[in-house]
């Protein structure tokens, strides 16, 4: 062996010490090492876990976010369409209360004027009866004889009421 | 204040009295003064006339017939008071 340059003394040195590395190495280096890429496997792993759950609680939410953004563009449709029916029935309404008070303003003013016009016959006929009752009165005092005058007075004395005075007094 | 008495029997006695001389005399108001036959007649027909003393008044705005006037009440049986009837009724039925 010695001829082959073979050192059988070194040889077993550096198989021992090849032995003392590999158990040093394994449990002091090869082990933490292994733990760390281990856990952060487990980390990574984790990681993609919650990545994916988050995407699907994202794609919940985007589902979600368009159902409630079609539920309110409805709603606000509704309401538009509510809205729209509310402003023609108060349109409406607006209409028919204007023309109802038209109405009314018309037919009183033609109350006023009919009023008016009776008013004003009645006048004129007071004015008529006034003014006949003075001409008679003005005829009778500057024509009536002093032998219609009597004729008068006489025509009183005979009608007149033999109890007149007594019940008056 | 307190009245003498005497003083307050006076006075009525003198306020009966002017009292029925005012209810005694009774004034007829007419157009014209009236004869004595239409007095007569007034009297004849209308017997409470006849113990009063009757004083004719001339108004020619009454028109014609008479007004009898006793106390403080009147009796109108003038023209002027039909022509004011009148009036009343055209008032009326207009």
């Amino acid at each position: 062996m010695e001829n082959l340059g073979i050192d059988i003394k070194l040889l077993v040195a550096q198989l021992v010490n090849f032995v003392l590395f590999f158990i040093i190495f394994k449990k002091f280096i090869a082990s933490p090492f292994i733990g760390f890429l281990n856990k952060q496997r487990k980390e990574e792993q984790e990681r993609a876990a919650a990545l994916e759950k988050a995407r699907t609680i994202e794609a919940s939410l985007t589902e979600k976010e368009l159902a409630l953004k079609k539920k309110m563009a409805a709603e606000v449709d509704e309401v538009m369409k509510s809205v729209k029916q509310d402003a023609v029935l108060v349109k409406e309404d607006i209409i028919e209360n204007a023309n109802k008070e038209a109405d009314e303003i018309i037919e009183k003013a033609k109350k006023q004027a009919g009023e008016e016009k009776v008013t004003m016959q009645k006048e004129v006929k007071n004015s008529v009866a006034d003014l006949s009752v003075l001409m008679v009165n003005h005829v009778l005092k500057e024509y009536m004889s002093d032998k219609e005058q009597k004729q008068v007075t006489a025509r009183v004395l005979k009608n007149l009421d033999k109890n007149l005075l007594n019940d008056e007094s | 204040m307190r009245v003498d008495p005497e003083l307050k029997k006076d006075l009525k006695t003198y306020l009966k009295k002017k009292l029925s001389d005012t209810h005694r005399v009774v004034t007829v108001v007419s157009t014209y003064p009236l004869t004595k036959i239409e007095l007569a007649t007034l009297k004849k027909n209308v017997p409470r006339l006849k113990d009063s003393v009757i004083k004719n008044e001339v108004d020619k705005d009454i028109l014609g017939g008479l007004i009898i006037r006793f106390g403080s009440k009147m009796i109108d049986l003038s023209l002027r008071r039909e022509l004011q009837n009148l009036k009343k009724v055209v008032y009326e039925r207009t």
